[in-house]
């Protein structure tokens, strides 16, 4: 790993400064003049002491860890930069991330140690980050502090979505491959168990509870809801990307819809299933196609 | 963020106290131009007037540019003229602020009027001034980086800076080489000062006696010599025209070792009148550095006086000036023609009287018995002015009086000259010194009889001796007196006001003493303390180096240190581990992998008796790690939990 660097320079306003006061020194020499040599030193000095100040600034400051909730393409990713704790309160730092936007905050006593920094419509697959430049020209503006931190992050971007609403469960059904659609006859029933808490009331066996054997409970088949297999082949697409984005918004469509389904793109076949990480096990299989 | 309505107030408050002490001297319009603008640039800003174009905003440029030079006079950039265009840019400047750049700008030009106040203006009060107006700019300027932080938390940091720079400005102060006279011929001081004039008309010194501004300052070693005696010799006029005095030929250098037994030394402080001549008490025998003392023992500089300049001096009444053979064909010299009636008197007393003696009596005793008049308004004398002045009017001021003294010695065959200067002077009471004023200027006559070499005569003594012996105030009727001096009425009021005036003169003074004239002399004699025996070049190069040295190891403790801190000790974790160790050394032993929320409930299970200790420090640690502000939780809290932690093996 590398290590941070640091840079140190005037700003163009410190530049304008050092002239001005060149100027300020020639006066007070020509006119040798008291008042004016001192007023010239104390602002110098002032300019030299407030370099201590804009290091103190920045001193302290270092990275624990960079995250990335995952993205989809054309949105922003949004990396976290978690600072360590602070024991003082730093005004005035600009952070960015490799060519992210700059993020200005004014001071760390608003935002605490999580600073959020934009990498606006990043392209699809997987972004790296592995360098924070943190500056600061606190207090006067006139010198700048650019320090380099060596960092390690990752952001996923799933491809662009096309938008979900045009996408109808006909179509959903019509990338289906197994054969078996439109099983819509009644749930299996596979037996019975005692209540637990957070059973449903409906599927209380009343008759049973009735002759006194307590209380008991109807069990059914789990797959009884629909089963997908989103498939790569069966979308009419000549654009890959296409496919991707279609592929994503039949995953969200689907996941919405609390279906199970699978993924099947060339290289990779994810079996049917539901749930939030399912989701994005197959998103992460799409940005990575 | 373009159009900021946080920063227009701030930085027009910070013009108005920077530029102050120089509207002060300006008239009354520049203030009302200032005012003006920055109330209409606040209105502006509140959205309640339109933002003035580019067109406008220049023809407001040139509408200010063409009142400075209406009223201020000229394009020669020189003081007033220059100060009340600074004075009218600061008006405009905040229209122009809705940049950032802008805004840096225009507070910068605010540290320009700082400096060009402190050049106009030399006394104790605008030292402290220049501090609060720093301070107030350079607030702004953390403002305008930082917006939206609280002004008192702005000063505090301001504040602390100035602190902090202090030592290093006054080493700097007291270690910068100093160069003796000027590198460029600038204007010098911003503001203007009259000088005695090298011409002596009728008119040229009763103009300056409405003047109230101070010539120059004398601190004497021993006793103040008597009023009478406080002749303060200037410049010798030689050539005389019909109507004017000059100085004739630059007199030479004096090439002769004057000794004398009994002396007076003191210590002038001359204010800065843009001439080439210093002047010192009737008779100068020394001459300060780069000044000659010259045959006519006038001081002559190398340089105009532009700053205050304080010498010293030593003089004496025990000489004799003698009159050589070149001077005196100069002091006989006499226009060809004109007020003929007075070379009549004069040629009558040659011709009746035999000695120089006699005759030199016989004009005094003409001035002192002839009815004359002193005025500061003789009228008008316009063809043949002496012989108006001597037969008709027999009303005038000094100089009328000496140019007649003179004109009638010369035409009766006797070496004569003028000499022009001050006399009197007030003495202050707080600092026992003279301050003489513009007003105290005054003119004489020099005589020279046989080999008594030249002899003092006051003309204006002879007819109003009170002006000599009790000063101008004295001297005058009180409808002829300055209007400064005759505010009647309020007399002890006045008399208040004059001794509150003379302890904030004697208070400058000292400071000026102190601080104002700390020059190459002082520097070197303070410098050869520190490093005796080394010459002035070579100290030069060792205050360099040693700049060179601190800005280096300055500049290489940034690059090195912020590295190192990089990677700087973890102090939560060096806590946390402490508390670790003590569990540890009890037999709890943290898994490498185990959280602080398992191993509490961990240490909850083995050791219950500590448990409200254990919690409290999970809690801190908890807050200083994981949450996102550690609310009121410090590192210093959470270690002197661990510290205090104790547990019974």
């Amino acid at each position: 790993m590398q290590k941070a660097t640091t840079r140190f320079a005037p700003t163009r306003f410190g530049w304008m400064f050092i002239i001005a006061l060149a100027g300020m020194l020639m006066g007070s020499m020509n006119y040798n003049n008291n008042l004016g040599f001192l007023f010239t030193f104390l602002l110098g000095s002032m300019a030299l002491v407030s370099i201590v100040h804009t290091y103190g600034n920045i001193k302290g400051i270092a990275v624990e860890a960079v995250r990335c909730q995952p993205a989809f393409e054309s949105q922003d990713a949004v990396f976290e930069i978690i600072l360590p704790h602070l024991p003082t309160t730093h005004f005035g730092l600009r952070f960015r991330l490799n060519e992210s936007q700059e993020t200005f905050v004014r001071s760390t006593a608003e935002t605490g140690n999580r600073v959020s920094v934009i990498i606006p419509s990043p392209k699809r697959g997987r972004i790296f980050v592995d360098k924070l430049a943190l500056v600061t020209e606190y207090p006067f503006g006139l010198f700048r502090i650019r320090r380099s931190i060596p960092v390690n992050g990752t952001c996923l971007v799933y491809p662009k979505p096309i938008p979900v609403n045009q996408i109808s469960t006909q179509d959903l059904m019509s990338v289906h491959e197994s054969q078996d659609i439109g099983r819509s006859k009644a749930d299996d029933f596979k037996g019975l168990r005692t209540f637990q808490n957070g059973d449903a009331l409906k599927h209380i066996f009343w008759k049973a509870f009735s002759k006194g054997q307590g209380l008991l409970v109807k069990e059914f088949m789990q797959n009884a809801s629909p089963e997908l297999c989103l498939n790569w082949e069966k979308i009419s697409s000549k654009n890959s990307e296409k496919k991707l984005s279609i592929l994503c918004a039949m995953v969200l469509k689907a996941h919405k819809l609390k279906i199970a389904y699978g993924l099947n793109i060339p290289g990779q076949l994810i079996s049917p299933q539901r749930g939030n990480q399912h989701k994005h096990a197959c998103l992460r299989a799409l940005a990575l196609f | 963020m373009q159009r900021d309505v946080r920063h227009p107030a701030p930085i027009i408050a910070v013009l108005g106290i920077v530029i102050g002490p120089l509207l002060i001297n300006m008239p009354i319009w520049v203030s009302g131009w200032c005012v003006v603008f920055w109330i209409y640039m606040l209105l502006v800003f509140q959205g309640k007037l339109p933002q003035p174009g580019r067109k406008i905003r220049l023809i407001f440029t040139a509408t200010g540019c063409m009142l400075v030079l209406v009223f201020l006079g000229g394009i020669r950039l020189e003081s007033q003229a220059f100060i009340g265009l600074l004075c009218v840019m600061a008006g405009l400047k905040p229209l122009e602020t809705t940049r950032h750049r802008d805004r840096v700008v225009t507070l910068f030009m605010a540290y320009f009027i700082i400096i060009i106040s402190l050049f106009s203006i030399e006394n104790l009060l605008i030292t402290l001034y220049m501090f609060v107006a720093v301070l107030a700019t350079t607030t702004c300027l953390v403002h305008i980086n930082q917006p939206g932080r609280r002004l008192k938390i702005n000063v505090r940091l301001v504040g602390v800076i100035m602190l902090q720079s202090l030592p290093l400005m006054v080493l700097l102060f007291m270690l910068f080489p100093r160069l003796e006279g000027s590198m460029f011929s600038l204007p010098g001081r911003f503001v203007g000062q009259t000088g005695f004039s090298d011409t002596l008309r009728p008119g040229s010194i009763s103009q300056l006696v409405q003047v109230d501004q101070t010539a120059f300052r004398v601190q004497f070693d021993q006793k103040v010599p008597a009023a009478g005696d406080l002749y303060w010799r200037g410049l010798v006029l030689w050539h005389f025209d019909g109507k004017y005095w000059t100085q004739g030929n630059i007199p030479e250098r004096n090439k002769r070792i004057i000794q004398a037994d009994t002396y007076v030394e003191y210590d002038i402080i001359l204010e800065p009148h843009r001439k080439k001549n210093l002047v010192a008490l009737d008779v100068p025998i020394t001459a300060p550095r780069f000044t000659a003392l010259t045959e006519d023992f006038t001081l002559r500089t190398r340089w105009p006086v532009r700053m205050v300049q304080r010498y010293r001096m030593r003089s004496t009444q025990d000489v004799q000036l003698q009159l050589g053979a070149a001077q005196e064909l100069l002091a006989r010299q006499l226009p060809p023609t004109g007020n003929l009636k007075s070379r009549r008197l004069a040629e009558t007393w040659a011709s009746r009287l035999d000695s120089p003696q006699a005759i030199l009596a016989q004009a005094k005793q003409f001035f002192a018995q002839g009815d004359f008049t002193y005025t500061l308004r003789p009228g008008l004398m316009v063809d043949n002015p002496l012989d108006e002045f001597l037969f008709n009017i027999r009303k005038g001021y000094c100089e009328h009086f000496a140019s007649a003294f003179a004109f009638l010695m010369r035409a009766a065959g006797i070496p004569a000259r003028i000499v022009v200067g001050f006399q009197g002077g007030n003495l202050n009471p707080y600092g026992n010194y003279l301050i003489v004023k513009q007003y105290h200027a005054h003119a004489w006559v020099e005589v020279s009889i046989n080999d008594q070499g030249w002899i003092r005569v006051d003309p204006t003594a002879l007819v109003a001796p009170e002006r000599v012996s009790m000063g101008l105030e004295g001297s005058l009727a009180s409808d002829d007196l300055p209007d400064f001096l005759n505010q009647t009425g309020v007399r002890q009021l006045r008399a208040y006001v004059q001794r509150l005036i003379y302890m904030v003169d004697a208070i400058n003074l000292r400071w000026n003493a102190w601080f104002m004239e700390y020059s190459r002399i002082e520097q070197a004699g303070l410098l050869r303390k520190f490093f005796a025996h080394m010459s002035q070049n070579r100290w030069i190069w060792i205050v360099v180096l040693f700049f060179s040295v601190v800005t280096a190891s300055v500049w290489v403790r940034i690059r090195y240190h912020v590295r190192s801190r990089t990677y700087r000790r973890d102090q939560i974790q060096d806590a946390y581990l402490v508390f670790c160790r003590k569990l540890a050394g009890v037999g709890i032993q943290r898994h490498p992998a185990q959280g602080p929320l398992d191993f509490i409930r961990m240490v909850n299970l083995h050791r219950p008796e500590i448990k409200q200790q254990v919690a409290g420090i999970m809690d801190a640690y908890i807050a200083l790690r994981y949450r996102r502000t550690s609310g009121n939780m410090s590192l210093q809290k959470f270690k002197r939990l661990v510290r205090r932690l104790r547990i019974s093996s």
